[in-house]
């Protein structure tokens, strides 16, 4: 086969600008870090037919457990071995009876604390499918609850105004219940239900995957009593990423002005679970 | 890795060794799946859904029965597979935007790749274009493939790529007259 660039059409200025965009588009988009590894992972899952009568057999159970609320949301994400923030599925939790403490509804999740404007398809959508829950969250009306979730307030601190990509971050997030009700919120140890997650460089498009810790936890939320704080102390860096990433971290492609990253914490009234989130640093491009 | 992996497929004149199979793949994808996606990129405007896009044309490829054993077949068969999965999943939204009775309110991520990549009037001149024009447009001129790379991607002979990137490249001038005339 010829492999001979085509022709340009000589000096033709529509084709050389052609070639130019084209130069330019190979440079700012590039395939996610791990792509490949995910890619190729998913290969051993079967082949060609079969494996499809296999996901679809999959999903027929997967749903159904879900419809009887048997199976929660992160899990059947978990089950399919679909990616948190990918396309294709979308749940709509069905609230459960009131007699299950596992029930799950939806609440508006909520940026806080001057935070950044959050884009579609943000790290806070996994709290959308709620965490697993501890016995201690009490179901809707019981003793206990009257938790105010919109009176929470959650604060990000970081430990450098800017942040260097050789750098690690550390964040403290801390999330205070002024009311006098009962809400929740993560174990301090639960690293995967209150977070920092990386972003890829902003100017290059929201990441609808960023590497936030995949909502497969089953970590469970202790009551936060009122007029108590809890917080959570967590440390990032570009190269690393997070722990149990699933997005993309993509060292040395930042821009100076590029968030790299929130506290991130999912908080419950009981009933209903949300996402919560402090403000972000701002990535310092390395000159170097 | 990649040549270790290939030496082994050529050394079977054109068949994929069973033994070294995975690893002949991985490297294989590993060489051409950037350009897959640039390609889906292209056409879909969404980084999730073109990388969704490649890993499903992956997918296919490793279930095929007829696994190309060379790079050239490889890259075609790669390309021609996440052009074809761009355009139905195109052909898709435009059907579901037709059923669709609200109207979702999201942000367009790829605007920003599309600011930093200038040519802004060149850029709306293409959206103009059918997804299948784009494709060709992308395949052989901002990639610049040769015509009969393109061809043998898109499934046709390289007479039928000259005589339609000739429209396809006329029809992108006028657009790029209309483009200055509103401005």
């Amino acid at each position: 086969m010829n492999d001979s660039p085509a022709p340009t059409g000589g000096a033709d200025p529509l084709a050389l600008e052609l070639r130019s965009l084209g130069a330019r588009f190979a440079e700012v988009t590039q395939l996610s870090q791990g792509f490949h590894a995910r890619a190729m992972s998913r290969l051993d899952g079967g082949r060609g037919r079969r494996r499809d009568v296999m996901r679809v057999a999959a999903l027929v159970a997967a749903l159904l457990a879900f419809s009887t609320a048997a199976v929660a949301a992160p899990e059947l994400i978990r089950q399919l071995g679909l990616r948190p923030g990918g396309r294709g599925l979308i749940l709509v939790p069905v609230p459960a009876p009131s007699a299950s403490p596992g029930g799950r509804s939806v609440a508006p999740a909520s940026p806080r604390a001057g935070g950044p404007s959050r884009p579609e398809a943000s790290p806070a959508q996994p709290s959308r499918q709620g965490p697993g829950r501890s016995a201690a969250a009490p179901p809707p009306g019981a003793p206990g609850s009257g938790c105010d979730l919109a009176r929470l307030v959650v604060r990000t601190s970081t430990d450098k105004a800017d942040y260097h990509p050789q750098d690690t971050v550390g964040f403290t997030i801390t999330v205070t219940n002024p009311s006098a009700g009962t809400c929740y919120a993560p174990a301090a140890a639960d690293t995967c239900q209150a977070s920092v997650f990386g972003y890829g460089p902003s100017r290059q498009g929201w990441d609808s995957r960023p590497a936030v810790c995949p909502p497969v936890s089953t970590g469970a939320l202790q009551p936060l009593a009122g007029g108590t704080t809890i917080s959570y102390s967590r440390s990032w860096n570009q190269q690393e990423c997070v722990p149990q990433a699933v997005g993309s971290c993509v060292p040395g492609r930042g821009s100076a002005g590029d968030y790299v990253g929130w506290g991130y914490v999912i908080v419950s009234d009981g009933s209903s679970d949300t996402g919560a989130m402090g403000p972000g640093v701002r990535f310092t491009l390395d000159a170097s | 890795m990649a040549a270790t992996a290939r030496a082994g497929v050529t050394d079977q004149a054109g068949g994929v060794p069973a033994v070294d199979r995975h690893a002949w793949f991985d490297a294989m994808a590993r060489d051409y799946e950037e350009a897959a996606f640039r390609l889906a990129l292209w056409l879909v405007r969404d980084r999730a859904t073109a990388e969704d896009l490649v890993q499903d044309a992956l997918v296919r490829l490793w279930g095929s029965r007829n696994l190309p054993g060379e790079d050239a077949a490889f890259r075609n068969w790669l390309l021609r597979t996440v052009g074809n999965l761009a355009l139905d999943h195109i052909r898709r939204g435009r059907v579901m935007a037709r059923l669709r009775f609200w109207e979702e309110s999201r942000p367009d991520p790829f605007a920003q790749v599309e600011d930093r990549l200038g040519h802004p009037k060149l850029q709306r001149a293409l959206a103009a274009l059918a997804p299948r024009e784009r494709r060709l447009v992308y395949l052989a001129c901002v990639d610049g493939l040769p015509h009969a790379v393109t061809a043998a991607i898109i499934g046709t002979s390289e007479g039928n790529v000259r005589v339609l990137l000739h429209r396809t490249l006329g029809k992108l001038r006028t657009h790029l007259d209309e483009v200055d005339a509103h401005e």
